[in-house]
């Protein structure tokens, strides 16, 4: 039997692209979940308002249980359900992952893959042998749904997916009122027994409720960061060239954007952190980043090497937005950078435009990458026209 | 005593091969300049004879002014010898020459360089003797030495003596005015 | 995203091969030019050379050797205070740091229209200061009567220029310091002098000598206005610029068979040499200058593809930068016949209503309310001598005198720019150094044209007067 760790890691998938915040932070609480859901099924531990407590100490043979057990048991700091999250959300989550993924490695459902990507980039994947667990889990969790009698396990598993916030993912048709009123019916069934109702419950609402809090800090960075890029773009666009001192000799704006050497400094710094910045990004895309544990700090970094170019390119240019190909340059440039920031104000600000439906956000961030993607396209030549006419001319 | 003959030992052997590393080459610094100076000199010698002289004063067909062109006239030696180091400057860089002064007429005839000032100082003070040096200017090194220039004739003691910017003006005939510098990059 | 990838890659491929084989280059030009080199902007290789990937070091030097090929002569006219010649001496290299007067770019780059000022200076105006503030250069200390003054004015008050100070040395100033302004009608010397030369008429051609296809001699005007002009005074009959491709003593017939039209400009230029000379240094002839870069060699088949755009022979009114009349057309292009009517080959036109024609701007309108014109109309109508009046010519394309011979220089930019290089040329022979020098430096003045008294103090002839007198003490 596949613990619900494992379970959850298959409906998971390392698939592509889980670019949505909220559900990158539910899987690290949901991990911590699953594994204390484990350890309630087997009888180990118990939960009510004031504190998670080890009921029995007693190994279950399942090592990544029984560290965590032995975990449990040790650390006397940490009381109740909640808190067990967080701390093991931010610190095992990773080892977690790694040992539920051994063990269906081990059962051979799924295959251990080490890539490479561009020579720096190392990773791991695992393709799937055997699809057939994934199918029954699924079919389970379908069945719930549907109107069948469930399981007290099969209501475990479905409130975690649940918490993940992937329903809609796994089951496209599936109208999500009728789901959510199912759920909430199931949840007030008293289909488990008594000693596992308030452990499982309580472990739910603790991982939305965790999940919830980790995606939005991240939002706020995000939409702060965003929100800073997108303001320093504009004023690039819209401020006036900074002029140089009307007095002869040396000064540090004339040295800046008058002086070859500078120039040259400056312009290659520019070109390596959008290097840089483009190789966060293929990371990402190409999950060649362990997103689990750090992927939207992967992104939060690609936004702030964004914000960097903004001013490295002041520092280039001194808002002097350039003639000719200089000029197409410039645009396409302050595209990439004016549509990354606008995305990063879409997907961190959607909690602050309630309003607006989650399939318009999805619409204008997917519109936005596509933009930014495209305007990226035309750089490269630009660049090297640029870099070539400094040197020919 | 000892110490001393060691110092003063080492100090002629370091010269000598000095001047073999120069005579090697061709003709030393030294010579070349005292050789371009003989150029110089005796040109400007004729210039002032034969042109000047003779067309301004022995025939008084036309002045020699500093304001040559307005005036229609010709130009003093002083301003021909600078024309022609100008125009040296023009075809060769293998070497350069000026006429200074400490107490030029014009400023930028006046000391440029510590060892300018050291050789126009010293050739005014040692009546007779010439200097040599070597110097960096513009991050080369420069041979330069500097040769004394007297007044020769009552004409440039006169001018020197009454023109408005003159910072001196109690020249007389015989005496040192300035000098002749000539610079080669040591390569 | 590929389609757009593979776009840029070709776009970006057709880019290099412009830049480094043919074709049109002014995509990319970094910033506008300067009024000075616009006209030259497709040939890049005017001012670039070819020094791929050199060094910049080297590249500047290419490039300062291309500055010198145009301007090198007029610098030499200038009497160039601050000449290359002297700062290359070693003994300046301590000048070298503050502002290398060795090379032109150190204070005129183009391209950057943000930084550049008056005469395509792009430093600031206060530049005297690199060297002139410091040790036994320092002006403040060593002309008493400079010690308050700032920098910036140096050269932007009518007293110095950095290059042509001609008309501003102490003692050009001192030899013109008192002169009362001459009681008029004054005389421009070289003018009169041009104007009362004898003219010969020993082979003056008539109406009936005129040589040309029936329908040329229909065209209504074209033989009277000829008979009148100084073509047919001189025996310049017809076929000699219709069919100048003709053996010089063909016969008629035979010439009239290489009848053109509309003579291109190479023909006025065969006779009128010194004229042409000067038509290619001014900014309206400059394009046929000899320096100009010719367009980069392709073999046929690529050089009809790739080739560089030829450098258009003319300027036309359309890319002229100063104001131009609403009626001139865009496309006019500036070539002797523009101000030289044809067959008429009026003079007095093209010293006047030929500029009004197109120029548009303060200065040219005002003309037509101000004392000098009034001189021109006397002039025209025989009430004043030959050589007293001013046109836009008399000032802009002065009469010179070369070799003892008088002609009108045709590069109107000679005199022009810093402005006080017309006074040795122009202004002196009817007014005094001292109003000429505070008319000059009057901006109002020059926008209204000359008409009322300078509005602007110019104390350079005092302060030469007072340390004349007195060398050792501070002069007020």
């Amino acid at each position: 039997m596949l613990t619900f760790t494992e379970e959850l890691l298959l409906l998971l998938g390392d698939e592509e692209g889980l670019f949505l915040p909220v559900k990158e932070h539910a899987f690290e609480c949901a991990l911590a979940g699953a594994i204390l859901m484990d350890l309630a099924f087997a009888f180990r531990i118990d939960t009510d308002l004031q504190a998670l407590v080890v009921t029995d100490p007693v190994p279950t043979g399942n090592p990544m249980l029984d560290r965590v057990l032995e975990k449990i048991s040790a650390r006397t700091d940490v009381t109740d359900a909640p808190a067990w999250i967080r701390v093991l959300a931010t610190e095992d989550a990773a080892l977690i992952r790694e040992q539920a993924l051994d063990s269906l490695v081990d059962r051979r459902i799924l295959k251990r893959q080490h890539n490479r990507f561009l020579g720096i980039f190392r990773s791991v994947s695992y393709p799937t042998l055997d699809e057939a667990p994934l199918q029954a889990v699924k079919s389970r969790i379908e069945d719930v749904v549907s109107d069948e009698i469930p399981d007290p396990r099969d209501v475990a598993l479905i409130s975690l997916v649940d918490a993940c916030q992937i329903l809609p993912d796994l089951f496209p048709e599936w109208e999500a009122k009728q789901t959510a009123s199912r759920l909430e019916l199931l949840r007030r069934m008293d289909l488990i027994g008594r000693e596992l109702t308030g452990a499982i419950s309580e472990i739910q609402d603790q991982i939305i409720r965790a999940a919830r809090a980790q995606a939005a800090r991240f939002k706020k960075s995000l939409l702060t960061l965003a929100l800073v890029a997108s303001a320093a773009v504009i004023a690039t666009v819209l401020m006036p060239g900074i002029g140089v001192p009307d007095r002869y000799g040396p000064s540090l704006p004339a040295q800046l954007w008058f002086d070859g050497t500078w120039k040259q400094f400056s312009g290659y710094l520019l070109l390596a952190l959008s290097v840089a910045g483009l190789m966060i990004a293929i990371a990402l895309k190409k999950q060649l980043l362990a997103w689990i544990s750090g992927s939207h700090r992967w992104r939060l970094s690609h936004l702030v090497l964004g914000i960097a170019c903004v001013f490295v390119l002041f520092m280039h240019t001194g808002f002097r937005l350039g003639d000719n190909l200089n000029a197409a340059l410039m645009a396409t440039y302050l595209t990439v950078l004016l549509s990354g920031a606008l995305t990063g104000v879409v997907v961190g600000g959607a909690p602050h435009f309630r309003q607006i439906s989650l399939s318009r956000v999805f619409a204008a961030r997917r519109i936005l990458i596509w933009v930014h993607a495209l305007a990226l396209c035309p750089l490269p030549a630009l660049l090297i026209v640029h870099i070539l006419s400094v040197y020919l001319y | 005593m000892k110490r001393i003959a060691l110092v003063v030992g080492l100090l002629w052997s370091i010269g000598m091969s000095m001047t073999a590393a120069l005579a090697a080459e061709g003709v030393s610094y030294e010579k070349a300049a005292d050789m371009l100076y003989q150029v110089m000199s005796a040109n400007r010698e004729v210039y002032t004879r034969v042109v000047v002289q003779r067309l301004s004063v022995d025939e008084e067909i036309l002045v020699a002014s500093e304001h040559f062109e307005d005036d229609a006239g010709l130009p003093l030696p002083s301003q021909m010898f600078r024309f022609v180091a100008e125009a040296v400057l023009d075809n060769t860089e293998n070497f350069s020459y000026s006429l200074l002064s400490l107490h030029p007429i014009n400023k930028k005839n006046g000391p440029a360089t510590d060892l300018e000032r050291q050789g126009l100082e010293h050739v005014a003070d040692n009546p007779g003797e010439n200097f040599y040096g070597q110097e960096e200017l513009g991050g080369e090194r420069y041979f330069s030495a500097v040769y004394p220039d007297y007044a020769v004739v009552e004409a440039c003691v006169q001018c020197h003596n009454n023109h408005k910017d003159s910072p001196r003006r109690d020249l007389s005939v015989g005496e040192v005015m300035g000098g002749v510098v000539i610079r080669f990059p040591m390569d | 995203m590929q389609a757009v990838l593979g776009l840029t890659l070709l776009g970006a491929a057709y880019v290099v091969v412009t830049m480094t084989v043919a074709g049109d280059r002014r995509m990319l030009l970094s910033g506008e030019t300067t009024h000075a080199h616009h006209q030259l902007e497709m040939a890049c290789e005017t001012c670039h050379g070819r020094s791929v990937f050199a060094d910049a070091k080297a590249a500047q030097k290419a490039l300062n050797k291309n500055c010198r090929k145009c301007h090198e002569d007029e610098l030499k006219a200038a009497k160039d205070s601050h000449s290359r010649k002297r700062f290359r001496n070693p003994r300046m290299a301590e000048y070298w740091d503050k502002l290398d007067a060795r090379q032109c770019t150190p204070c005129h780059i183009e391209h950057r229209p943000e930084i550049t000022r008056e005469s395509a200076v792009t430093v600031a105006m206060d530049f005297c200061v690199a060297c002139h503030s410091q040790g036994e250069q320092d002006i403040r200390t060593t002309r008493a009567s400079h010690a308050g003054l700032g920098f910036e004015t140096c050269a932007t008050a009518g007293c110095h220029n950095f290059h042509d100070n001609r008309a501003l040395f102490e003692d050009f100033l001192l030899g013109h310091a008192g002169q009362p302004e001459p009681t008029r009608p004054a005389v421009h010397g070289l003018t009169a002098r041009y104007r009362a030369r004898p003219v010969s008429t020993d082979k003056a051609l008539q109406p009936g000598d005129a040589v040309a296809p029936p329908d040329a001699l229909a065209e209504p005007g074209a033989l009277q206005h000829w008979a009148g002009s100084g073509h047919a005074r001189a025996g310049v009959n017809c076929t000699a610029c219709h069919a100048a491709d003709a053996a010089k003593d063909a016969p008629s017939s035979q010439a009239l068979a290489h009848w053109i039209d509309a003579p291109p400009m190479r023909v006025c230029m065969e006779c009128h040499k010194p004229q042409a000379k000067t038509f290619v240094l001014g900014r309206h002839g400059m394009r046929q200058h000899p320096g100009i870069a010719k367009p980069r060699d392709l073999p046929g088949w690529m050089g009809r593809w790739l080739g560089d755009p030829g450098l258009p022979v003319r300027m036309t009114v359309g890319e002229a930068r100063l104001p131009m009349r609403a009626d001139a057309h865009p496309a006019m292009a500036v070539d002797c016949a523009s101000c030289h009517t044809e067959h008429a080959l009026d003079t007095a036109h093209a010293a006047l209503e030929a500029c009004a024609s197109c120029h548009d701007d303060a200065h040219t309108r005002s003309y037509f309310d101000s004392p000098h014109h009034v001189l021109w109309q006397r002039e025209q109508a025989g009430e004043a001598p030959p050589g007293s009046s001013v046109s836009c010519a008399s000032c802009h394309m002065p009469k010179l005198e070369h070799r003892k011979k008088v002609r009108t220089t045709h590069n109107q930019n000679d005199n022009l720019r810093p402005n006080e290089k017309m006074i040795r040329s122009v202004c002196l022979d009817c007014h005094s150094l001292g109003f000429s020098l505070e008319a000059l430096a009057d901006p109002k003045l020059i926008r209204n044209n000359f008409t009322g008294p300078p509005g602007v103090r110019v104390h350079s002839i005092d302060w030469a007067i007072a340390r004349s007198r007195n060398p050792e003490a501070p002069e007020d």
